[in-house]
This record gives C-alpha cells, sequence and structure tokens, in this order.
C-alpha cells in the first residue's frame, strides 16, 4: 500500500467513524414526541419561525402555557412568539433573548418574573431543555456555562453522545421517525392543553427563611433590562396568574420596586383586580387544578394583554402583511386541529393525548 | 440521668462529625441523607458532618438539640422528612384535602395532603421518580402542636424554654437543624405563626 492510498484510508477510516458516531449521537438524544413529555422541542421550535415579531415572551412554563399568540393574532394583529421552556431560569431567559436578537428586533419582551425564585442551577433535565434546542452562538455557550449543575459538563453539551449513549438499549421506531426532525406540536412557542381540571384545595406557600432574591437573579434582570434599552425594546415584567407555585408578596414587593425604580411596567395577574378584568375563571380556565391556563383561559388572557400592548406601546395591526397572514393562518391552523383532535381524545379516551389506559400508567 | 445521656450523645455526634469529614467532601450528589425507617424517631447520634456545620457547641446540643424531636408523629403515625412516604400514606388513611403538582416537564409530582391543621408535602425521588419522599410537614394553626409542645400562637421564649437556643434564628424565624432534616419557628413579632419540619439537602 502506498503512503497516499494509507492517509485516504485513514482519512476514510475517521469519516467513516464520525458519521457513525453522528447518526448514532442523533438516535439516543431525545426526541421529546412522546406524550406528556413534548416540552423539550420549544427552544428549537423558534427557528422555524419568521422571526419578524413584535412582541417577544420570554420565560418559563408560565409563559408558555398561558399565552396564546393566535389570539394575540386573530385579535389584534399583533405578531408574537414565546421563548420558554421548562422551568426556565432567568439567565437562560437572558440568553434567549440574546440569541433571538440575531434574527430581530421585537418592539416589546414580556418576562415571566417567576424564575427569579432560583438563584441557582435547579435540575439537568430542565437544562437540556432549554438549552440543546438552541442554535451555537456565543448565547448558547454562556447560558451552558451559567446553567450547569455540578454533574454536568459543557463537553456533554457539544456532544451529547456523552451524556445520552446509555439510551442506545431504548433506541425505538420514534427515534428513527423523528430522526431528521421533530413535527411542530407547539403554536409560535405555546403548549396548548385544551383539558379542564378546576382549581381546588391550592396550598398556601410555606413561609421562607429568606425571601430575597439572589444577587445572581438581580444581575441577569439587570442585563436583561439594559439588553432592552439597548435595542430600544419595551420590557414588559408580569407575574402570570398561576396559582401555584405560590407568589409570596414579599417577591411581589421585590419586583414592584425594581419595576418602579426603573420605569418598568409590571403587571401582577394574581391581582384580584387585574384577574378580574381577563375574565379568568379558575373552575374552568385550567387544566391541571391552577399551575397553568388550559387554551380557553389562554384566550382570555391574551385578548386582554393584547389590549394592553396594542394600547401602552402603539402596536400596530400587521394582519393585512401576506407573509404574516400567511405564517399565522397556518398556525391558526393547526391550533384549531389540535383544539378538536384534543377534545376528541378527551370524549374517546379521557385524555387529550389519545393516551390508552395501559398508556397512562 | 438525661444530663448523661446527652453529654454522651454530643461526645458521640462530635466524634462521628470529625470521622465522617473526608466522606461528606467525597460526596459531590446533593441528596438529602438517607433517614433510617420511617418508624424510627430522630435525634440519634446518627448526626455526622452536618453536625460540624452547625454553629451549635456542644454545650448548646446538651441544652437543646438533644432531647428534640425532628419528625412528627400524626395519629400515631411518625413522619419522617426524607423518607419514602407511600407506606406512611397509607397509614395516615384519607386526607381531608389533596393537591398535586406535576413538573412542567413531568419529571414528577409534588403532592400535599391536609389533614385538620397538618399539611405534608411529598417530592419526587430524584433517582426512581415513581417514588416520592416526605418534603415537609407544616403545622398551620393552634390545633397542633409539637411532641414538645409548642404550638402556632406560643411565644419566642416558651419556644426557647422548652427547645433551647436556636441552630439559626433571625427576627422572622428560629431552626433546629439536625442531619438531613430540621424544625422551623416562623414569627411574626415574639408570636409563632407556622412550625415545619422539613428536609435539608446538603
Amino acid at each position: 500500500m502506498t503512503k497516499r492510498n494509507v492517509i485516504l484510508y485513514g482519512l476514510g477510516m475517521a469519516v467513516s467513524a464520525a458519521v457513525l458516531l453522528a447518526v448514532f449521537q442523533r438516535l439516543v438524544q431525545p426526541k421529546y414526541m412522546t406524550p406528556p413529555s413534548l416540552d423539550g422541542n420549544l427552544i428549537g421550535d423558534y427557528y422555524n419561525s419568521g422571526y419578524d415579531h413584535d412582541v417577544l415572551f420570554i420565560g418559563d412554563c408560565e409563559c408558555y402555557e398561558n399565552f396564546s399568540p393566535v389570539t394575540l393574532w386573530q385579535d389584534y394583529g399583533i405578531p408574537c412568539y414565546i421563548r420558554g421552556s421548562a422551568q426556565q431560569l432567568i439567565w437562560q431567559s437572558y440568553y434567549l433573548l440574546e440569541d433571538a436578537l440575531r434574527y430581530e428586533k421585537p418592539k416589546v419582551a414580556v418576562f415571566n418574573v417567576l424564575s427569579m425564585k432560583y438563584g441557582e442551577p435547579q435540575k439537568e433535565e430542565y437544562n437540556r431543555m432549554s438549552i440543546e434546542g438552541m442554535r451555537w452562538s456565543m448565547s448558547k455557550v454562556n447560558n451552558i456555562k451559567a446553567s450547569m449543575t455540578e454533574e454536568e459538563s459543557f463537553l456533554s453539551y457539544v456532544f451529547p453522545v456523552l451524556r445520552y449513549h446509555s439510551g442506545w438499549s431504548s433506541i425505538s421506531a420514534e427515534d428513527f421517525r423523528y430522526f431528521f426532525g421533530v413535527k411542530p406540536n407547539f403554536f409560535a412557542g405555546y403548549y396548548l392543553r385544551a383539558d379542564v381540571k378546576p382549581a381546588a384545595n391550592v396550598p398556601k406557600g410555606t413561609p421562607l427563611t429568606d425571601y430575597t432574591f439572589s444577587e445572581t437573579c438581580w444581575d441577569y434582570l439587570n442585563r436583561m433590562r439594559t439588553l432592552c434599552e439597548e435595542n430600544d425594546i419595551r420590557l414588559v415584567l408580569i407575574k402570570a396568574p398561576s396559582l401555584y407555585p405560590y407568589w409570596y408578596p414579599e417577591w411581589n414587593d421585590q419586583i414592584t420596586d425594581y419595576a418602579a425604580a426603573y420605569d418598568l411596567p409590571y403587571i401582577n395577574f394574581l391581582d384580584e383586580e387585574v384577574l378580574a378584568e381577563t375574565g379568568i375563571d379558575y373552575n374552568t380556565d385550567t387544566y391541571d387544578a391552577g399551575l397553568h391556563l388550559n387554551v380557553y383561559g389562554a384566550e382570555k388572557l391574551s385578548h386582554w394583554f393584547g389590549g394592553y400592548l396594542r394600547d401602552n406601546y402603539a402596536l400596530p395591526d400587521r394582519s393585512n402583511e401576506p407573509l404574516l397572514a400567511n405564517e399565522y393562518a397556518n398556525i391558526a391552523a393547526r391550533y384549531m386541529s389540535e383544539i378538536e383532535w384534543q377534545k376528541n381524545n378527551l370524549t374517546e379516551y379521557g385524555n387529550v393525548f389519545g393516551l390508552t389506559a395501559q398508556e397512562t400508567q | 440521668m438525661n444530663k448523661k445521656f446527652t453529654s454522651v450523645l454530643a461526645a458521640a455526634m462530635l466524634l462521628t462529625a470529625l470521622t465522617a469529614c473526608g466522606t461528606a467532601e467525597d460526596d459531590s450528589v446533593a441528596e438529602p441523607a438517607e433517614p433510617a425507617a420511617a418508624a424510627t424517631t430522630t435525634t440519634t447520634a446518627a448526626s455526622t458532618e452536618a453536625a460540624a456545620l452547625e454553629t451549635t457547641t456542644a454545650a448548646e446540643a446538651e441544652s437543646a438539640g438533644a432531647a428534640i424531636n425532628y419528625d412528627y408523629v400524626l395519629n400515631g403515625v411518625t413522619i419522617v422528612p426524607g423518607a419514602e412516604s407511600e407506606a406512611v400514606l397509607a397509614s395516615l388513611g384519607t386526607p381531608d384535602s389533596t393537591f398535586e403538582a406535576p413538573s412542567c416537564a413531568f419529571t414528577g409530582t409534588s403532592y400535599y395532603y391536609t389533614y385538620g391543621g397538618v399539611q405534608v408535602v411529598t417530592y419526587p425521588d430524584e433517582h426512581d421518580q415513581s417514588l416520592n419522599r416526605f418534603y415537609e410537614v407544616d403545622l398551620m394553626d393552634a390545633t397542633v402542636s409539637t411532641p414538645e409542645g409548642i404550638k402556632v400562637g406560643d411565644t419566642y421564649d416558651a419556644l426557647v424554654a422548652k427547645y433551647g437556643t436556636p441552630t439559626q434564628e433571625t427576627p422572622a424565624f428560629a431552626m433546629y437543624k439536625t442531619e438531613g432534616k430540621a424544625v422551623q419557628f416562623f414569627l411574626e413579632g415574639n408570636n409563632i405563626t407556622q412550625i415545619v419540619y422539613v428536609v435539608q439537602f446538603n
């Protein structure tokens, strides 16, 4: 064998190994396509959008389960998107906003403040769902660095196979079906639920030994505010009307003071007056006893909030713009189909996902 | 007799604390310490590295920590923060009300059970989410009291008279800790407003 052939042979082997490793990595990575664990695809779904949103929501499940972008579009012609993921920590929200600004510049950023309660990384599962869907950029790198728990390594985000290799024994048909991509389950970042479970026996918060938000959280809130100022984006702070986890008055006071100090609007949807204006009824408008709104509650909340955004930020009605109209018509069509599908499943199976009794065990 | 016992206990705690330090540093997984068994009472000599980290002195331990119950007995059933909950909950019978809080990503569910003035909260085990453990027991009103006889509405002075010097305190709360669990007394002014038996993560 000549020297040239040895090099070619070596290169061929290296390329083959790399391809095999990439295929294996993709196979063992979670696809998040088995209900109810769908949330892991929320972050990556953003890159399929049209990047022309006047309003960007950033936050945790209290954002992506409580606001309906379809309602904001249909009622006010406001294009918006929710960049949210499960238990999204404030630095993750910051880096996701920073990441979004590489693609577009919204007029308003809406941040749900619940995550101010978490001053440290929490769980790897949540980190993975919030970060792995991001495209590579310095925002993603910094997000990983800020989010990793002690057990995680940066390299396992670069090469997820290092994290998921043990999943080879549980590779299923789903892993092959969604090898090249997952089907969209969300509606401009909104996670839709059409079932109803009235709120009852919601526990009050146990007293805390310290109500002070951490320095880390304040730092990222400051950075988020500055980032918005630099990009001429109006930052709106909200506390979504989720009854649990408990939102302590002491926490509310800190956010109220911060908003006043920096002339930021802060809307606490748990405030009785505001809540009454939205028309939310916790007997009919939540699917999990008050933790999150169902689609009926999300539409009420979004209708109220759309009016607030239009009136306070002069957001134009863009429903006549063909590109946007086409994009949101497609989203709305899927949205309506999803509602019907879930309602039919409720009738037939007793759950929105159409899971059999065996599958729900 | 009591004094002798508590002195021996304090010495044993100190000794085990010193010998267990290396182990504690090697263990990087943040988990609550595994309580021995759901049916036992606590404050035994099993306190190890956690005791070494506390500001409580041996003398304070003698006057306070040694006699404190860190588990709560409800209707004759002992609830140990951090211990598995299923069998104990079955023994407690039907609660007055329940509430469940699934995580957004379905990585487990927290459950709340109310029995009169007592609220019991569980959390999913970190490694086996089909398994639940007791997170905390809240004594929410004056209809219930601690084994030491302290209840909501009592004064801080009454608390210290029964429990001794707290391990940690601020004007708003007083806490007594042992390995893996604690009992906390929340205060408004000089009065106790809530009592919480809670697991302590490392």
